[in-house]
């Protein structure tokens, strides 16, 4: 289903397929900087999805130690008690 | 939730820059006070679902907190050129690599993470040692592995109870699992021997390629939970008035 940051290749298509398709070396991906591995990524059609740390003490730690900001979301996997959905 | 937005490859892309923290709502006391207090709800109560772009010292607010990012930004691409404005402010530390292991809290969330991300779940055991650790870190962010894989450590044996094709003599070795529909067990589809790490890369590319990411409606996930009678209990209560309705509404009766 691809989730709040699940893979792509779920609900919302294959890797590539997205709205954001990369389509060439201008494309998303391109002169960002502190980014290599996302460029290798894009370069190897190898885009997973968002690689999500799950605890705030985790995160937190990681964010001081590498100085970089956080990106922060919240769900539930469970819906109406059923879980393994978000 | 959001899917559209944080499955689209611009936004995976710029989340690179990020350190990116996606919190399962209801199960730790102290991530659900910081999470209450970024976003104030009309019941007043934690409700599922927050969204927040913080600074490095996790407290600094850069955007307005809200329920999901939807309300800030028209789309996916807009979301996407914002975090790359972001970043551009907050570059991190030049040099800093990853270099800590996204570990769920538990296997049991982790499961029912892995099973609502339909992504194989790779559960270290109990004493997994610093070279473990750091040989699992360097794969973990690797170009060809990022953003694929779940990752917790066992807690006891009971947290291996479920699993399918579990190894009579697992020992210290790493398990790949991939999560039934209801995270309810798994399956071993792997295991990374320990003492071994040259061997992982190749393994877990190979678990990657070959794993199928389930396509999950509502429509049918829900009724067929509901006829198979699982039922999930977070660690804390739910407080978001309208899922305590809907849960009410699946909760199997008493015997």
């Amino acid at each position: 289903m691809g989730g709040p940051g699940g893979p792509p290749g779920g609900f919302d298509g294959p890797p590539g397929a997205g709205r954001g398709a990369t389509k060439g070396p201008g494309g998303p991906g391109a002169n960002r900087p502190n980014r290599p591995a996302p460029d290798d990524e894009v370069k190897a059609g190898k885009t997973g999805g968002i690689q999500w740390f799950s605890t705030w003490q985790s995160a937190k730690a990681e964010a001081a130690r590498t100085g970089r900001p956080i990106l922060l979301v919240s769900a539930a996997p469970h819906c109406a008690g059923i879980p393994g959905i978000w | 939730m959001d899917r559209s937005f944080l499955s689209d490859q611009a936004v995976v892309i710029a989340s690179r820059q990020f350190v990116c923290a996606r919190l399962a709502t209801y199960e730790d006391s102290e991530e659900s006070k910081l999470l209450k207090a970024l976003v104030p709800t009309r019941s007043g109560e934690l409700e599922n679902s927050v969204f927040a772009i913080l600074a490095p010292d996790g407290v600094t607010r850069l955007v307005r907190p809200g329920r999901s990012m939807r309300m800030g930004y028209r789309d996916a691409q807009a979301f996407a050129k914002a975090l790359d404005g972001i970043a551009a402010k907050y570059p991190g530390k030049p040099g800093e690599t990853a270099k800590a292991l996204p570990l769920a809290a538990s296997v049991p969330v982790a499961l029912t993470v892995a099973a609502a991300d339909s992504l194989p779940l790779v559960i270290l055991p109990k004493d997994a040692d610093k070279a473990m650790l750091d040989a699992l870190i360097k794969l973990a962010w690797s170009p060809e592995l990022v953003g694929r894989l779940q990752y917790a450590r066992a807690g006891d044996t009971k947290d291996l109870k479920g699993l399918k094709a579990l190894p009579a003599e697992a020992g210290n070795d790493i398990l790949v699992v991939t999560p039934d529909d209801f995270a309810q067990g798994g399956e071993v589809t792997a295991t990374l021997k320990a003492g071994q790490p040259d061997s992982w890369d190749g393994i877990l590319r190979t678990v990657v390629t070959r794993h199928t990411v389930q396509v999950k409606s509502m429509r049918n996930h829900l009724p067929e939970g509901k006829r198979k009678g699982v039922f999930y209990e977070p660690a804390n209560p739910v407080t978001d008035p309208q899922e305590i309705q809907a849960r009410e509404r699946n909760r199997p009766a008493k015997p």
